[in-house]
């Protein structure tokens, strides 16, 4: 589902050139779970928005279902994005101003998706925030906004779900059930790319590499 | 999900932030199309202030030309026939003729068909010394109007002396004491007085009149006059050339001057109160040109200090509003969505903000462009109303409006175009690692 060959990123700061990625080749398969550790500047963020086609890497390739999304146009990147990934956030980034079925929904306005309602709400319920639809972002707890995240990244059924640090800012219940539904959709056929330093991922991951300094060190399957 | 609901959910959001935008578009809109008010209500104004003086000085006009027509009435000649061998000067000097020419030429004229020429008096006139008295006099032999045949008739400026009856000037009557139905001696012949004249204040005072076939008779000039005195109507007074050319034309052996006449002087003062009444127009026209020029200027500098303030507001308030949303770019473009999307999402806001302001501007700038008109006229409040502010002008005020609709759109996506290109162009990731993702 996701390969990742060689990519390479450098970025310039205050004139030094600093290697956040060399070399790094990570493939995650359909029905896989891979979590990538490390710690802080080890690469983590830069490796997860480079495999995502969020941010092209200086050497390389990423190719997504087939798709290389830095060779493909604006449109069609942004389709590649809309019908095959699912991105979620450590600081969740609900829109503020949208209540939580609009912030699922709001997934539908992308390039190629279709309005859902339905879709909507059954994601809703099955991450136990029915009650919850008409509040707004500020009225949830830091759990029920990373699950109304983790909803609004499954909307379009993707194939594909990259999360960056998902449980970073949760309690150990919290991030239970996150992992435990991040678990689930690969168990049903979807692949996850987890990126995160707490090591309660690594218990829900099927393989974890280890990053250091931009390159992997270490990789095991569990 | 559409863009709309995301702009509609955001503005609902950002009351306050939209609320500015579409505040800070009225006013420069406001601006214009108060200025456009004043100035409109200006030259409605202008326009009534104009008529007014002009009513005013039509009727000023009208009374003067009943003025100068009774002026006329009472003063009578204007042109005097005169036989071609008189000598001017001497006429000048005496006021009366000593050549002679035929009555019938009177005749002639009055069969004419000379239309400047109305009303045709022969006289035979004579300086004497009156020997009963030993008074020095000027004898006036006259006959009364001679009818023009050509025209309708008029009634007669002045009436016959009848044959055997007199009129005596006033120094005449005061200094003999002579009164009305009296009897005088004039040349060993008796004449009862007709009339005694007041007071003129020129030869008419040392004048007697008598008919004019009894003078003939009494001077030994039967079938003489020494001159016609031709009245002529207002209208000529300007052209005294064609008079004179018309009367030469039909009566060769005569000569046509102009006598001094105060319907000319009141014709000319007429004149002069139109010009004045002109030049006070003008100097109207002039004031309120300047006037407006003024309002112009003043109006062009507030109107572009206005709307650039406001462009710059919009902008700032547009730049805060992409600047606080940047992580929802990133977002956003994380989930698919395209960045014409995302610049849409923006712009649409930007435009909305336009059409609603520019709407709310048009309504606040009629109302403060009528209040600021009678502020500015000074007219204790008085001001223009709205309809007379259309009146007319209709169709040109909607291509204002419709314009100001389209335009102001327009204005604040320009406002709002450089920040939310800006926000569009970045790079998600980069958008995303500075949020903190």
């Amino acid at each position: 589902m996701l390969e990742v060959t060689n990519i390479s990123k450098r970025f310039v700061k205050d004139g030094i050139i600093i290697h956040a990625l060399c070399g790094v080749d990570i493939t995650v398969g359909s029905g896989e779970f891979v979590v990538v550790s490390g710690a802080s500047g080890s690469g983590k963020t830069t490796l997860l928005l480079g495999a995502s086609g969020l941010m092209r890497p200086d050497g390389g390739e990423v190719v997504i279902d087939g798709q290389r999304p830095y060779e493909l146009a604006d449109n069609a990147r942004s389709g590649l994005l809309a019908s095959k990934t699912g991105f979620v956030f450590q600081q969740f980034h609900l829109i503020p101003y949208l209540n939580v079925i609009d912030n699922v929904l709001v997934r539908s306005g992308a390039a190629g998706s279709r309005f859902r309602r339905g879709r909507g709400e059954e994601l809703i319920g099955k991450f136990g925030l029915s009650e919850r639809v008409k509040h707004y972002p500020a009225q949830l707890s830091t759990g029920e906004k990373q699950r109304v995240a983790l909803a609004r990244a499954l909307y379009n059924e993707p194939k594909l779900i990259l999360a960056d640090e998902p449980t970073g800012n949760l309690d150990d219940e919290n991030s239970r059930i996150v992992l435990g539904y991040l678990s689930e959709f690969a168990e049903n056929g979807g692949a996850v790319l987890v990126v995160s330093h707490d090591s309660k991922v690594s218990e829900f991951a099927g393989r974890c590499i280890e990053l250091e300094c931009g390159k992997i060190v270490g990789e095991k399957v569990v | 999900m559409n863009i709309r609901r995301l702009v509609f959910k955001e503005i609902a959001y950002r009351k306050v932030n939209f609320a500015l935008s579409v505040v800070c578009v009225a006013v420069a809109v406001a601006s214009v199309v108060g200025a456009m008010v004043v100035l409109k209500g200006h030259d409605v104004r202008t326009g009534e202030i104009l008529a007014a003086k002009g009513a005013e000085t039509e009727k000023q006009m009208k009374a003067l030309d009943g003025d100068v027509a009774r002026s006329m009435l009472k003063l009578g000649f204007n042109v005097v026939v005169l036989p071609k061998d008189q000598n001017l000067g001497d006429w000048y000097a005496d006021d009366f003729g000593a050549k002679y020419m035929p009555e019938e030429y009177v005749e002639r004229l009055a069969n004419s068909k000379i239309m400047t020429v109305r009303h045709l008096l022969p006289s035979l006139q004579q300086k004497l010394v009156w020997p009963e008295t030993k008074r020095t006099i000027i004898l006036i032999g006259t006959r009364g109007e001679v009818p023009n045949i050509h025209k309708s008739a008029k009634k007669p400026l002045i009436e016959p002396v009848a044959w055997g009856t007199i009129v005596v000037g006033y120094e005449l009557h005061q200094s003999l004491e002579l009164k009305a139905d009296e009897t005088v001696t004039l040349l060993g012949r008796e004449f009862t007085i007709a009339k005694c004249h007041g007071e003129r204040g020129n030869k008419d005072d040392i004048t007697l009149w008598i008919h004019l076939g009894q003078a003939q008779e009494m001077l030994d000039k039967e079938g003489k006059i020494s001159a016609i005195l031709a009245l002529e109507c207002a209208c000529a007074w300007a052209d005294i050339a064609k008079v004179r050319q018309e009367i030469c034309g039909l009566l060769p052996e005569t000569q046509v001057v102009e006598k001094g006449s105060q319907a000319i002087a009141r014709a000319e003062t007429r004149k002069r109160v139109a010009e004045e009444a002109t030049a006070a127009m003008e100097r109207e026209k002039q004031f309120r040109g300047n006037l407006k020029r003024g309002r112009e200027n003043f109006a062009s500098v507030l109107v572009c200090v206005v709307i650039a303030a406001c462009a710059f507001i919009v902008g700032a308030l547009a730049y805060g509003n992409v600047r606080s949303r940047r992580w929802e770019v990133g977002v956003l473009r994380s989930m698919g969505y395209r960045s014409k999307q995302i610049l849409g999402l923006f712009l649409s806001k930007a435009a909305l903000t336009g059409v609603l302001g520019g709407l709310g501007g048009i309504v606040i700038g009629i109302a403060s462009g009528v209040a600021g008109f009678g502020y500015l006229e000074g007219n204790g409040g008085e001001t223009i109303g709205v309809s007379e502010l259309f009146a007319g002008s209709y169709e040109s005020w909607m291509i204002l409006f419709v314009s100001i609709i389209v335009i102001t759109p327009v204005f604040s996506a320009v406002a709002s175009w450089i920040p939310s290109v800006a926000a569009v162009r970045q790079d998600p990731a980069d958008i995303l690692c500075t949020e903190g993702v």
